[in-house]
């Protein structure tokens, strides 16, 4: 995947990697990130592709949720994710991203997408069943403990 | 749906398997995204060097 945006769990909740003392004073002290990714660079990223012959569906084009781990996601985290707008999501790189921006340099993300996060379409109500369980066995004259 | 009074009868539960691949097809999908991935890196570093030519 191309990474066009991210959204860092950490930096917005005080564990920005850029919070402490300036490395140079000539770097900005609030750095702007509105164009963190190269917008040339992903050009070249799917002209590539392209002159590959690379599928479609084998590079895409999204967000990456940055989280501090090192736990996986819940499936309410999952679906708290998606519904943000992340496409992926991981426990690095945007740290890089931040000091190269910070550097001054242009940056391009190529994530490679292992597996899917875990949310079930459906989600089994346990205390529907036990309470169907319960009415069934009352129906019949048993009593569950 | 499984019945809560087997369960806590402590009897054994009949779940449903989950689909599982082997170690094999799991290293054998990662060196086919790696080497696309290496690929596609020379290329863009082809054409930026390309451009700046």
């Amino acid at each position: 995947m191309v990474i066009q945006d991210h959204i860092g769990f950490p930096n917005l909740s005080g564990r920005n990697p850029l919070i402490g003392p300036q490395v140079s004073p000539s770097y900005p002290r609030f750095l702007p990130l509105s164009d963190a990714y190269s917008l040339s660079l992903r050009r070249y990223a799917f002209l590539a592709a392209h002159e590959l012959s690379l599928d479609d569906d084998a590079l895409a084009e999204g967000t990456y949720a940055w989280v501090s781990g090192p736990t996986y996601e819940t499936p309410a985290e999952g679906r708290f994710l998606r519904s943000v707008g992340a496409d992926v999501v991981g426990m690095s790189t945007i740290p890089e991203v931040l000091a190269a921006r910070e550097e001054g340099m242009n940056v391009l993300v190529l994530s490679l997408v292992t597996n899917f996060v875990v949310i079930p379409e459906k989600y089994r109500s346990i205390k529907g069943e036990v309470a169907a369980e319960v009415c069934t066995c009352e129906d019949h004259g048993i009593h569950a403990r | 749906m499984t019945p809560i009074t087997p369960q806590l009868a402590g009897k054994r539960v009949e779940l449903p398997a989950l689909p599982v691949v082997s170690h094999e097809e799991v290293i054998a999908k990662g060196k086919e995204k790696a080497d696309v991935m290496k690929r596609l890196v020379a290329r863009i570093v082809d054409l930026t060097d390309e451009q700046r030519a």
